[in-house]
């Protein structure tokens, strides 16, 4: 990899977005005042290429030159010799907008159903037998700067461009610049920024400032950083729900749907419907099931990743439902689950049929470390009054399995890959544009090294082209492949040991997931329980959390101090992303255990998912249904109380 | 920086004479304290609107004296709300305190300085609420005739009819003195954030003395960030009047009377304002009549 | 105005407006990127050491930087000191993520360097970094634990000497 940036910061031009203050309105003028040849202002006619940035087969204009389909987009870039020069300079520039007389319609996909089973309670002979529940389960719509600064640097260095930028999808940014600024792929050098992304943030946006920043860079010949505030969007969620009971208690058959708000654009929506429905199918044996997942869009911001991309709410959803149904018997919702849920769960088209042990014993564990039924009991009697304590209680109860990656179906069309070649020189070239995590390279690295350059580490290099072109080994979130990519590696390196001594060499292995069947479109990556306390005190009607009870089991366990961390950070962040007010006496027991073997993949998905459905269950508990519907807020809950 | 943004400048006085020859110089100077509260503004930088004259208060030694005898404790008004705890915290009043420890971190505490949070402008801080129960005197300097002036005086004197503290034009706090209290009960609640949710957010401070069943000089202010502060002494006589332990209906009442004083104060107060206020007042209540029915230790023994 | 401050052991004159906040300096002027400026929200991501204290480098402006020394997460990486909270966040199992990895370790070393073992003292300094990525007792373990090898790695230099 070349050299990072080494020029000087007084040589360089510095860029700010213009913001849109509102969606659903036309750009009839940009009024600027007249400015200096050290200025330079970039509206979207501006861009020299395609000023779209395409997410698989939805496009969005990188800086919009007509409609503001949304607050907060980008309508022109500008650039200066310094900040305070474009901060300033930005604000004498008027943006006139008048509204839409027809907003332009995005064709979205068709809801996505699944179904097993005919058996119609309503219409059963013994339809006496059986009650039907209903529930709602809301997660508004979030869009909100968070309060992180990043920038994003181009510059040119001989034939080379070069882009500097935190990003989790390196061949996005790449290809993003080439389609804007015309420059060949090969040339397009990036050098990724450390970065932790809690919110999906460098994932989509990086990519549009990069392709900003490089026509500046192209068009001035001088470097160009632009800087931008990182954005918290996820997508509003509403999951209804409607489940028959039988005299027990025990559902027989059930309807669930989820409507999705993705916002102005769509962000791979077939996907999207495809892991919510992989988390909306309850783990309970039915007669009949039917979901639906339907997708659509609004005036507001775009959502992105939020380290799940719909599988860890639609989780919420269920689990918030299965809490609902309990109320319905004598038994807490931790013992319902346990009477409710077999041994083994159904085989389904979304994830394979699996032994439901682990997923019981970490339930178990959480159970009797929080003292849940216990809690669970006492704060049922306090409902809905302060009483003499001033607060007032609820514990929340949620687990289930995760998945790994992206869908099978997804996968298999979006041509994700990756390639290990043997060189004449007797060294391992690996083709991935995955290359930004170092702990994780220097690990690859020693496994390829023991298998094929024993003791020699340094042999394996890594690089983002193949076969003279760039390979995308696919996002840094949720891939399948960098999911399952440390197995394939192994499995590739073990048959070039052997084709290495039988072929020509150079010898190289291409592994992509359109060799590899699978049986569902994902794979169960671990399973967990956690619990969640809630209090919310009357002087100040803070939805405090005191305390978390968490247990997990994964297939593997690679590091078990970084795996820990992330995960109380995902459970941490999460309550705190949707309103959950942390304080210094808040506790967190977390135990992980490894079930055997097999590829670790997105722990955090699980987590965040169980976090927000032993939240919203806990509010319920506290609160009632006002509180639940998330995010969260002390003025949400006061007005329950005021009622 | 080329861009029409100029840099203010500066003033930096070392001592009152020299403060007081700039400030006839410069009369509409801005002050700058600790800058705690200006820099944290959204809007502090970049930025036009900002006065070029500045004058630097951190620099006049005089402004960082503290004395203490045995009647009070006298502060200039660019020590720093640390430095406050670092010396006074055995015997300052613990509604005072409790205040500056609520503020938080020491990497706030370090910089705020007692003047600036008694005069920042535009939004009012939990501490002249603090200040007014203790019924604490500021030196007040100004400019009258081209000369500069100073006077001591009640802070309740400049707190105006929208609960907002007025300072003569180009005023300046320069000492604050707070008298020892021997008050038994003293309280500060502070819900939300000042900073930051300027909307949400309530203090209360409270001081009084608990004897037997009855308060004794009752002191209390209600602050809201963006509106400004209650204090009234009607509302330290209804206080007065009460007899502890209150029952439910009693509380209630006090409750309304308290609000029908807010209310005509303040028109906007938010649900969330008015329910934390409850909130905070229930508990003092609450901690007031469990302290009236426990017999002392003097008298149980 | 002319500024002349040390950072990060650099004597520097700096050219500045008088009231650009250090935070912006830092990023702007100086190019260390890991420094967060989050115009008033109070994020606690900017902290640095002045005079050897922690501070809000977004609350201090340029003209109160004369004659003083900053010194950075980006020095202070290089340093001794920072061996013995690294030490610490391995023995507790607990590290802070990369957002806020350099202020609340500035805050963490502030902590040490000044030997506050009380949890309420320890958890209110740390109130300030809004990231919500620790639990406050593995925070309160990182400074007792890092004091206690301070301490030893104080006694140890003194055997020697």
């Amino acid at each position: 990899m070349a050299d990072r940036k080494n020029f000087s910061r007084y040589n360089m031009r510095c860029g700010v977005l213009l913001h849109a203050k509102e969606g659903g309105v036309k750009i009839t003028n940009i009024d600027a005042p007249e400015l200096d040849p050290r200025f330079m202002l970039l509206t979207g006619s501006d861009m020299p290429g395609d000023n779209t940035l395409t997410l698989f087969s939805n496009t969005r204009p990188i800086i919009t030159d007509s409609i503001i389909s949304y607050p907060r987009q980008a309508v022109a870039a500008l650039f200066a010799p310094d900040y305070e020069s474009a901060l300033l300079m930005a604000d004498e520039i008027k943006i006139e907008t008048e509204p839409l007389e027809e907003e332009p319609q995005q064709s979205l996909p068709y809801p996505l159903e699944y179904m097993w089973g005919d058996f119609n309670p309503e219409e059963d002979e013994e339809a006496g037998k059986y009650r039907k529940v209903e529930t709602e389960f809301t997660l508004g719509h979030k869009a909100q700067p968070e309060r992180r600064l990043y920038t994003v640097t181009a510059w040119i260095d001989g034939a080379s461009l070069h882009i500097e930028a935190p990003t989790e999808w390196i061949e996005l940014v790449r290809s993003t610049v080439q389609k804007v600024t015309g420059y060949p792929k090969r040339n397009i050098i990036i050098h990724t920024i450390p970065y932790i992304s809690k919110n999906g943030e460098f994932l989509i946006d990086p990519a549009a400032l990069a392709a900003i920043a490089a026509t500046s860079a192209l068009r001035t010949g001088l470097p160009s950083e632009i800087r931008e505030e990182t954005m918290n969007a996820h997508p509003g969620i509403v999951v209804k729900r409607e489940t028959w009971i039988d005299e027990e208690g025990k559902p027989v058959s059930e309807k669930a749907t989820m409507t999705v708000n993705q916002g102005a654009f769509l962000v791979i929506p077939e996907e999207y419907q495809r892991q919510a429905m992989a988390g909306l199918i309850p783990p309970y044996s039915l007669k009949s099931f039917h979901g639906s997942v339907a997708i659509e869009t609004s005036n507001e911001y775009p959502a992105a990743f939020t380290t799940s991309f719909g599988f860890s709410e639609a989780l919420a959803a269920t689990e918030y439902h299965i809490s609902r149904l309990a109320e319905k018997t004598e038994l807490t919702p931790y013992l319902f689950r346990d009477s409710i849920e077999k041994d083994k769960r159904k085989f389904t088209d979304y994830l394979p049929s699996f032994d439901l042990a682990d997923q019981k014993r970490t339930a178990e564990a959480v159970a009797i470390k929080s003292s849940y039924n216990r809690k669970w009991v006492a704060n049922t009697f306090q409902h809905k009054s302060f009483g003499f304590l001033g607060y007032i209680k609820g514990i929340g109860f949620a687990s289930g399995t995760g998945i790994a990656g992206f869908s099978t179906t997804f996968s298999k069309s979006s041509g994700f890959a990756g390639a290990i070649t043997y060189t004449q020189k007797h060294s391992v070239v690996v083709s991935t544009s995955a290359d930004n995590h170092p702990g994780t390279m220097k690990r690859w690295k020693k496994n390829i090294s023991d298998r094929l350059a024993p003791g020699n580490p340094d042999k394996v290099t890594f690089t983002p082209i193949f076969n003279n072109e760039t390979i995308d080994t696919g996002p840094d979130v949720l891939s399948r492949i960098v999911a399952s990519f440390s197995s394939q590696l192994e499995n590739a390196s073990k048959k070039l040991a052997v084709l290495k001594d039988e072929e020509q060499l150079p010898v190289s292995i291409r592994f992509d997931a359109e060799n590899t069947s699978f049986p569902c479109e994902f794979e169960s990556s671990g399973c967990g329980a956690v619990a969640l306390e809630v209090m919310i005190r009357q002087c100040d009607m803070k939805p405090v959390v005191t305390a978390i009870w968490a247990s997990f089991s994964f297939p593997a366990i690679l590091d078990e101090t970084s795996l820990k961390n992330s995960l109380k950070r995902t459970l941490m962040t999460t309550v705190h992303e949707f309103g959950g007010v942390i304080e210094d006496d808040f506790s967190l027991y977390l135990e992980i255990s490894a079930s055997g073997s097999g590829t670790l993949s997105s722990p955090q998905e699980l987590a965040r998912g169980l976090a927000i459905g032993a939240l919203a269950d806990a509010l319920m508990q506290a609160g009632g249904k006002t509180a639940a519907s998330m995010p969260v807020s002390s003025t949400k809950i006061e007005e329950i109380f005021h009622e | 920086m080329f861009a029409a943004l100029s840099s203010p400048n500066i003033h930096t006085p070392r001592n009152m004479q020299e403060y007081s020859s700039i400030i006839l110089h410069y009369p509409s100077s801005s002050f700058w304290a600790g800058g705690t509260y200006i820099m944290s503004r959204p809007d502090a930088y970049p930025s036009n609107s900002l006065n070029q004259e500045i004058i630097y208060l951190g620099g006049i030694e005089e402004l960082h004296r503290f004395q203490r005898n045995d009647r009070f404790a006298e502060f200039g008004s660019m020590v720093t709300l640390d430095e406050i705890i670092s010396t006074g915290k055995t015997v300052l009043p613990k509604v005072l305190i409790d205040n500056i420890e609520n503020i938080g971190s020491r990497l706030i505490t370090r910089r705020a300085t007692i003047g600036g949070a008694l005069a920042s402008k535009d939004v009012i801080t939990s501490f002249p609420g603090t200040l007014i129960v203790l019924d604490a005197n500021v030196e007040v300097k100004f400019i009258k005739k081209k000369r500069l002036h100073s006077k001591w005086m009640q802070l309740t004197r400049l707190l105006d009819r929208n609960g907002h503290l007025v300072l003569p034009a180009q005023g300046m706090i320069s000492r604050v003195r707070i008298a020892f209290t021997d008050k038994n009960y003293q309280n500060f609640s502070s819900v939300g954030s000042f900073m930051t949710k300027g909307d949400d957010a309530v203090a209360v401070a409270f001081a009084t003395t608990l004897n037997q069943d009855l308060l004794l000089n009752p002191t209390i202010a209600f602050t809201y960030p963006k509106l400004g502060i209650l204090y009234s002494r009607d509302v330290d006589n209804v206080l007065s009047s009460l007899r502890f332990p209150l029952d439910d209906k009693e509380y209630k009442s006090l409750e309304m009377i308290l609000f029908t004083f807010i209310d005509s104060t303040f028109q906007n107060i938010s649900e969330l304002q008015r329910a934390r206020t409850k909130g905070i007042l229930r508990n003092i209540i609450d901690d007031l009549n469990e302290k009236a029915l426990t017999v002392p230790q003097s008298e149980g023994s | 105005m002319k500024i002349d401050c040390t950072i990060d052991g650099k004597t520097l004159t700096l050219s500045l407006n008088s009231n650009k906040p250090l935070s912006l300096i830092l990023r702007e002027n100086i190019g260390i990127d890991n420094i967060n400026h989050c115009t008033g929200k109070m994020c606690g991501l900017c902290t640095v050491l002045l005079d050897g204290k922690a501070v809000l480098s977004c609350l201090v402006p340029a003209f109160e930087l004369n004659g003083k020394e900053v010194i950075t997460f980006d020095s202070f990486q290089r340093t001794r000191a920072m061996k013995d909270i690294e030490k610490a966040y391995e023995m507790v199992g607990a590290f802070p993520c990369t957002d806020c990895y350099s202020s609340r370790t500035m805050i963490f070393e502030s902590l040490v360097n000044e030997g506050i073992t009380d949890k309420a003292e320890i958890l209110k300094q740390l109130s300030l970094v809004r990231c919500h990525c620790m639990v406050p007792d593995d925070e309160v373990e990182i400074v007792h634990k890092a004091i206690d090898l301070r301490r030893k790695r104080n006694v140890r230099r003194s055997q020697f000497s």
